[in-house]
């Protein structure tokens, strides 16, 4: 499935519910549709925020791909050069005094996926995802 | 979207947030809750969490900051009932070591007013 939404938060709206149709075609789990969600929210929402320092409309592709056993997806956008992977990760033991907001994000999509990578290719920035799929039996339902 | 309504018991703030906390709908939720922590009659606030479908980082700012608040003026915020999703990115981001988190909004409740 290819999904492509503008650089506007509301697209987070089309976000969610795209992905849970294209989880109940592809007979995904909601757990796992959920997951892919926050890390697909993160990424993209980093990207409406930070990517485009001149404005204007632009476009953020999602590429979706379920396997047998894993879910990939693809988001590419034109804006400025940035490797998500290469941010620090938040110290989350710190006291809630010392807690800081920044960087949690990309923890997310790093803790809920099981593999991420960047690359800059052709003016573009590239992130890609999978996530493993649990296998289930037709009479298995698993609950959120 | 998002829908927060409000709930006053002797000083406690019982707030129910529905739908999904998101990078489009966190600024609502905010400044809401920056109201009800900056409020001098507010002793404590429960955020009721059963009817949040989804909570990206964005969520996770809004606690922190809201929790940061509270407890400087003096009151506290406690989180209740928070579903599994959620539940779960409250345990991944070490949240569950900072926030108060109880089962269920009655618990909480009982926790603000002993």
């Amino acid at each position: 499935m290819k999904l492509v939404l503008k650089n506007d938060l509301a697209e987070l709206a089309t976000l969610a519910t795209e992905l849970e149709a294209f989880g109940e075609r592809e007979r995904i789990s909601p757990e796992a549709i959920q997951q892919l969600n926050i890390a697909l929210d993160e990424l993209v929402t980093n990207t409406i925020n930070y990517a485009f320092d001149e404005g204007g409309e632009h476009a953020i592709s999602i590429d979706l791909e379920c396997g047998e056993n894993s879910v990939v997806a693809t988001v590419t956008d034109d804006g400025r050069p940035f490797d998500p992977f290469a941010v620090e990760e938040p110290d989350i033991d710190l006291p809630l005094e010392e807690r800081q907001v920044g960087g949690l994000g990309v923890f997310l999509v790093r803790k809920l996926m099981d593999e991420f990578t960047y690359a800059r290719d052709e003016g573009r920035n590239r992130v890609w995802l999978r996530k493993k799929l649990k296998s289930s039996g037709p009479d298995e339902t698993e609950t959120l | 979207m998002i829908e927060i309504t409000d709930e006053r018991e002797n000083g406690i703030s019982i707030c129910r947030i529905q739908g999904r906390l998101d990078g489009a709908t966190s600024a609502t939720a905010d400044k809401h809750l920056t109201s009800l922590a900056d409020n001098p009659e507010t002793s404590g606030i429960v955020l009721d969490l059963s009817n949040l479908d989804y909570m990206s980082s964005a969520g996770l700012r809004v606690l922190l900051m809201a929790a940061k608040r509270a407890k400087n003026g003096s009151s506290r915020l406690v989180l209740a009932a928070p579903q599994e999703g959620v539940k779960q990115v409250l345990e991944i981001s070490g949240f569950t070591s900072i926030l108060d988190i109880h089962a269920t909004c009655q618990e909480a409740v009982g926790v603000l007013s002993s």
